[in-house]
């Protein structure tokens, strides 16, 4: 929580000055006033023992009573205003925080945190921070001042009728810092339930098509429910415990005003308070007054403590997710690239691991990838195509060895050069809600609509977009989700196309397309996009035909590299993929 | 760019508070019983808090009353200015006066004592309360979300959603009972108040609860004006979980097209508007308590003004009037702590409103149940006719579909992208109903069968993979009524050809997977038609269920499913016709129409659209040269 507030910035310690100062005046006001009231009572009575009319002083002494309590209103208005606009400013700038945090992770942190939990920090628990700095600011500040302020009133009266104030404050003072002991992790186990709840939802959510198919919406209620009860029973407990301390604070109060007018009555007896008696009673009673004002402003306090342990174990988790270092750096400057290597892309003996798993999943990888050059991944399912295609846009580091683009080591690039060089056709097409516009010009926000429609073009999707009434401000929902997957697909190539990089790269792009659409739509690239570099991934034969390079891939070895004939003849993997495909007398007719 | 999220295109009327209110009364009735012991305790601790002070008072009384005996007993005198002198250094309480106190003091710690643990009772209960509310909250919204119809989240974000199920529902626990028993509480003792001035002077009475009326009416309608900024706010939050949902979960792809600025801006958007109505809404409700702070004082001035003259006129006692100055100056307190309380109630029915405005959500048509057809005993005849569907009213996805399948057919359905292929599926499993038209299961209306029963009569696998987080066999056997021996998992495994690899997994089937995808596209695809060869439903959907998967290996798998398929009527969608080519009947679609229909074979033969597709594989550069 200590780093939310080395969080302020240079303002906001100016305006919490500016709160110390009003909420010293409301204080200081709020103490006259019931002076003020007191001086309206005897105002009354000296009139009423003098048979005078009292209206005119009550008027008066009311007026003044009045202005006292306008200018508590007008402190604590400045000082609230003040408390809820830092407040607000900070939970922004938290969030803020995280946000950035996490655009910068790579996906080995995101999931080490898991998506469901980075949600849950970014809004929930920015929200339980932001939640206690109001209460901080306005009684975190006004309780101290209140409690001395008022001991400063009481000291040195009488030290018995001390006692049982110091006694009741220790008291409540211990058993706050008991609770936070006790609460602390509560509060930890029910902040990761509800990253939980959040993970079973969004799975429910995510996976509704599948869930309605199998039937089997009972079960994902039954897990949803296991969670929800865990979460339940846990706030339950954390509540339980705050319900056998809260009315202990009011427990406190009442037995030590009752010991201040019994110690009080001993005191006198022994005719010890005061000179006399009469004095006595009279001290006692101020006293107590006073004891109940500073035991209030603890109150206060006791009621920020009761919900900071919550709030402290949210900022602990929204720091977390701040000072994880990302996995992968990037450089603050660019190595030159050198213009006779522009457009080429080079594995030199890259080895790869995923970050935790035991084995690594590519072995000594070596290609070179010339400008202009069509080249095609090509292996069984999890042979490793789509890690090796991974690598290039620097999603993960490679283990060992190098991957050169442009001649320089991706490490020594900057996101955003990679990102100008390479454009990506991701394997699971996936779209971001707003507009088809919107989409596309994800790599330049600046495209013009002829630029869109020549992407389009070239990704065979004018037709289906002409035929929609809105054309490019047609909307999209979340992942895409209002379009066939084809049609999504086709997007995400277009949108790959828009930035015009100088390699493009497909992985297994073209699976959700009609043999028609897939023939033509890489006919325009060849025509239409030469000397631009192409690395396919693909799994149909026909695909990748044409390719100047076909790699092999087997179980994260490179098996064989050539083109469809020399492969054909001599690479026995890739003839049985072929044939799979294409019966001999396909092969054979076409002679 | 414009506005990203939806979310504002549902939620009907935001900040209808009253209404809102009302709903989360008879949302609480059933929870009456937390209500009423509560309501009970509440009274008992009132009684307390007011009897009290006056206990105390007795104490000082008894060392007043021997004060003033004992000072016309030790009378010496006058001093100068004629005050009286005593001598005071013999006094003391008598042994008389400590019993009177000692009695005093043991009913009080008693009292004290009880009073303590009325409070927990009743803190208990109120947390019995919010907790319950919130469990009940939580389930009812899950519960919702599978009632309700999918074309609701086409136009919804998640994150808007799930924002509801945490955030919305966490405020409510975390205020509900708060709000309650602060209010049942103060309440009660300002009744309490009102009854013990009632026995001194009505006239007065009614000057002091003034207060009353005037600080509910401010703080209407300070809640009413401020009640907006609360709705924006958990609005805004909604939508920003929405944006982040979206962003966490794509950020590969931003990172890729460098597109961080752009959301970048836009979470800032949010982000702004948050802080805003954030700041907003606190702040007018805090407001709320200094206004009433300011009438309450304005009416304890009343109460002296009002009350002096009744005592100058002779009407009342002094006495009267000073009991009656602190009663006003009490009644103070409760009012102000409700006011205090009232940013918790705005943001407590904020959140309720946006639980209500999702639950009452259409839901998905009512069924009208009339068949039930067993899973075990279904022939497999599936009939289409003229089914006409569209999923928004401006454009017709299926026009007039009209196809009759027979018991344990292969049926393929091929076409260009964006024919309506998966529509159909969406349409048969009753994803989406229908607008016209009947799909028919062995002579039956599946209308007139539950949802359930239907998606029963389908094992499906769809064009995008999901699972869960769980472990690989969890996931596999997800769906599955009766339970299934581990061999038989891996019997299915190695049918899918996924055994293989889940064997080289470090947990083998206990590994736990997530959404995070440990595993590739094609990887999971075989797992989830292992999941569908599992579940074991007589009728199969396969909807580009290899599309990622290598074909050499969809060659071994398609054996294991002929085999599996045998004697089931199966549809089979693949762009990939070497996938298809061995089917019963090949239906072409293009733009939600039936334009062919036959064998692979016959198709060829025809030569029109399918022949067309087919042999566009083979266009450009020819085969002829690739060899
Ligand atoms: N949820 C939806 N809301 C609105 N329109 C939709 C939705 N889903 C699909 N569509 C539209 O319906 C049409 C048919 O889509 P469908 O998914 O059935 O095509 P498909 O034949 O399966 O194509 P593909 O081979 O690309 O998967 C498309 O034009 C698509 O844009
Ligand atoms: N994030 C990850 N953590 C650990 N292992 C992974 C991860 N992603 C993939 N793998 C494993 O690495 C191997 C290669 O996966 P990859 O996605 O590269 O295969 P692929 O060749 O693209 O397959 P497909 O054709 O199915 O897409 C697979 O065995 C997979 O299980
Ligand atoms: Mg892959």
């Amino acid at each position: 929580m200590l780093k939310v507030f080395a969080s302020f910035k240079y303002w906001m310690w100016l305006l919490f000055l500016g709160i110390v100062v009003l909420i010293y005046f409301q204080v200081d006001s709020d103490l006259k006033l019931p002076d003020q009231m007191q001086k309206i009572v005897i105002a009354i009575m000296e009139a009423i023992q003098s048979q005078k009319d009292p209206t005119q002083m009550i008027l008066r002494e009311g007026g003044t009573m009045l202005l006292i309590s306008l200018t508590s209103i007008v402190c604590m208005f400045g000082a609230t205003l003040l408390a809820t606009f830092i407040a607000t400013q900070v939970g922004k700038n938290l969030r803020l925080k995280v946000y950035k945090s996490v655009n910068n992770f790579s996906l080995a942190e995101i999931n080490k945190f898991s998506t469901a939990s980075l949600i849950t920090r970014t809004t929930n628990d920015v929200q339980s921070v932001q939640f206690i700095l109001v209460m901080l600011l306005r009684m975190g500040v006004m309780s101290p001042i209140m409690a001395i302020r008022g001991l400063s009133k009481i000291n040195g009266i009488s030290w018995q009728l001390s006692t049982p104030v110091f006694v009741g404050v220790s008291v409540l003072l211990t058993m706050v810092i008991i609770i936070f002991i006790f609460i602390m992790p509560v509060f930890k186990k029910i902040q990761t339930l509800v990253d939980e709840t959040n993970l079973v939802a969004r799975e429910n959510l995510t996976g509704l098509r599948v869930i309605r198919a199998y039937d089997a919406v009972k079960p994902v209620e039954e897990k949803f429910d296991n969670v929800n009860k865990k979460l339940t029973k846990l706030n339950l407990n954390a509540g339980n415990i705050f319900a056998f301390v809260m009315p202990l604070v009011d427990f406190v109060m009442q037995i030590m005003i009752f010991l201040i007018t019994y110690i009080g009555a001993s005191l006198i007896s022994g005719n010890v308070l005061g000179d006399n008696p009469i004095e006595g009673i009279a001290y006692q009673a101020t006293f107590a007054q006073y004891a109940i004002r500073i035991f209030m402003s603890f109150m206060f306090l006791i009621m920020i403590f009761i919900n900071f342990p919550k709030a402290a174990v949210s900022a602990k988790r929204i720091f977390q997710v701040v000072e994880t270092k990302p996995s992968i750096i990037q450089p603050l400057v660019d190595e030159e690239i050198l213009n006779e290597k522009r457009g080429t892309i080079e594995f030199i003996n890259v080895d790869f691991k995923y970050p935790d798993a035991e084995e690594s999943v590519l072995h000594n990888i070596n290609v070179k990838i010339s400008k202009g050059e069509i080249v095609a991944f090509i292996g069984s399912t999890g042979s490793g195509k789509s890690t090796v295609i991974n690598l290039i846009p620097r999603f993960f580091d490679v283990s060992a060895g190098q991957l050169l683009i442009d001649g320089v080591d991706v490490r020594n690039l900057t996101a955003k050069t990679i990102h100008s060089i390479v454009g990506f056709v991701p394997q699971k097409a996936s779209l971001f809600s707003g507009t088809i516009r919107s989409n596309l010009n994800l790599s330049n926000e600046n495209a013009s609509d002829e630029e869109i429609y020549e992407a389009l073009s070239l990704a065979q999707a004018t037709e289906f977009i002409s035929s929609l009434p809105e054309g490019l401000d047609y909307h999209v929902s979340q992942g895409g989700k209002n379009f066939s997957g084809g049609q999504k697909q086709r997007l995400c190539i277009a949108r790959a196309l828009v930035g015009n990089p100088e390699t493009l790269i497909f992985d297994d792009s073209f699976s959700a397309l009609d043999y028609k659409t897939d023939r033509s739509l890489r006919n325009a690239l060849m025509n239409r996009k030469k000397g631009t570099t192409l690395i396919i991934v693909a799994q149909r034969i026909a695909t990748i035909l044409e390719a100047d390079k076909i790699v092999v891939l087997d179980k994260g070895d490179l098996i064989d590299i050539g083109t469809h004939q020399e492969l054909l003849k001599r690479c026995q993997i890739y003839q049985e993929m072929a044939f799979s495909q294409l019966s001999k007398e396909e092969l054979n007719a076409t002679n | 760019m414009p506005p990203i999220n939806k979310s504002s295109r549902t939620s009907i009327k935001a900040n209808d508070f009253k209404g809102s209110f009302k709903k989360l009364v008879v949302f609480l009735k059933p929870l009456y019983k937390y209500l009423i012991v509560g309501l009970i305790f509440s009274v008992l601790s009132v009684v307390i808090i007011i009897i009290g002070p006056s206990k105390i008072g007795i104490i000082t009384d008894v060392i007043s009353k021997r004060i003033q005996t004992y000072s016309s007993e030790h009378f010496i005198g006058f001093d100068a200015e004629f005050k009286p002198l005593i001598d005071w250094s013999t006094f003391a309480l008598t042994a008389g006066d400590w019993k009177q106190i000692n009695d005093v003091a043991i009913f009080l710690v008693i009292m004290y004592v009880a009073s303590y643990i009325f409070g927990v009772i009743r803190s208990f209960v109120s947390n019995q309360l919010s907790q319950a509310t919130a469990y009940r909250f939580r389930k009812m919204l899950i519960e919702k979300i599978n009632r309700t119809p999918i074309k609701y989240f086409d136009d919804n974000s998640y994150g808007d959603t799930l924002s509801r199920i945490t955030n919305d529902v966490d405020n409510i626990s975390g205020l509900l009972s708060q709000a309650v028993d602060t209010v049942v509480l103060n309440i009660s003792i300002l009744i309490g108040y009102v009854i013990m001035m009632l026995g001194i002077s009505w006239e007065l009475t009614l000057i002091a609860i003034a207060s009353v009326p005037l600080a509910g009416l401010t703080m209407a309608i300070i809640m009413k004006r401020s009640q907006k900024y609360f709705a924006a706010n958990q609005r805004v939050l909604g939508e920003l979980n929405g944006h982040i949902e979206e962003i966490y979960s794509g950020l590969n792809i931003i990172k890729v097209f460098d597109a961080q600025e752009r959301f970048e801006t836009q979470f800032n958007k949010f982000n702004t508007d948050l802080a805003n109505n954030g700041f907003k809404s606190n702040f007018f409700s805090i407001v709320i308590w200094p206004i009433t702070n300011f009438i309450n004082n304005l009416v304890y001035i009343g109460v002296c003004l009002l009350g002096g003259v009744l005592v100058f006129k002779g009407r009342r006692t002094l006495g009267e009037l000073q009991s009656m100055i602190i009663y006003a100056s009490n009644i103070n307190r409760p009012i102000a702590q409700v006011a205090q309380i009232s940013t918790n109630i705005q943001m407590l029915i904020a959140s309720a409103e946006r639980i209500f405005i999702f639950l009452g959500e259409k839901e998905l048509e009512k069924e009208n149940v009339q068949f039930e057809l067993d899973p075990h005993q279904v022939q497999g005849n599936v009939k289409f006719e003229h089914v006409k569907f569209s999923y928004n009213e401006d454009r017709e996805i299926i026009k007039d579909f009209s196809v009759e399948v027979k018991s344990g057919q292969k049926i393929a359905i091929v076409g260009p992208t964006g024919a309506g292929k998966t529509t159909l599926v969406n349409l048969l499993m009753r994803f989406y109903e229908i607008n016209s038209g009947h799909i028919y299961v062995d002579g039956v209306d599946t209308h007139l069968m539950s949802r359930s029963n239907v998606q029963q009569l389908f094992g499906m696998v769809l064009q995008d993979t999901w699972l869960f987080k769980g472990t690989i066999e969890e996931n596999l056997t997800f769906g599955r009524k009766t339970p299934i021996s581990h061999e038989d998992v891996v019997r299915a495994c190695k049918a899918a050809h996924v055994h293989h690899f889940i064997k080289s997994l470090s947990g083998g089937y206990k590994m736990i997977i997530d959404e995070e995808n440990q595993i590739s596209s094609g990887q999971k695809q075989l797992l989830t038609i292992a999941r569908a060869m599992i579940v074991g439903s007589p009728m199969l959907i396969l909807d580009e269920a290899t599309s990622n998967v290598d074909t050499r290996t969809e060659q071994l798998i398609q054996d294991a499913m002929d085999e599996l398929m045998k004697n089931r009527t199966s549809f089979v969608i693949a762009h990939r016709l070497s996938t298809i080519r061995n089917s019963d009947l090949i239906l072409v679609m293009n733009n939600g129409d039936i334009i062919e229909s036959g064998t692979h074979n016959e198709l060829l033969d025809k030569n029109g659209f399918y022949a067309k597709l087919y042999n566009s594989q083979f266009e450009g550069k020819s085969l002829e040269e690739a060899i």
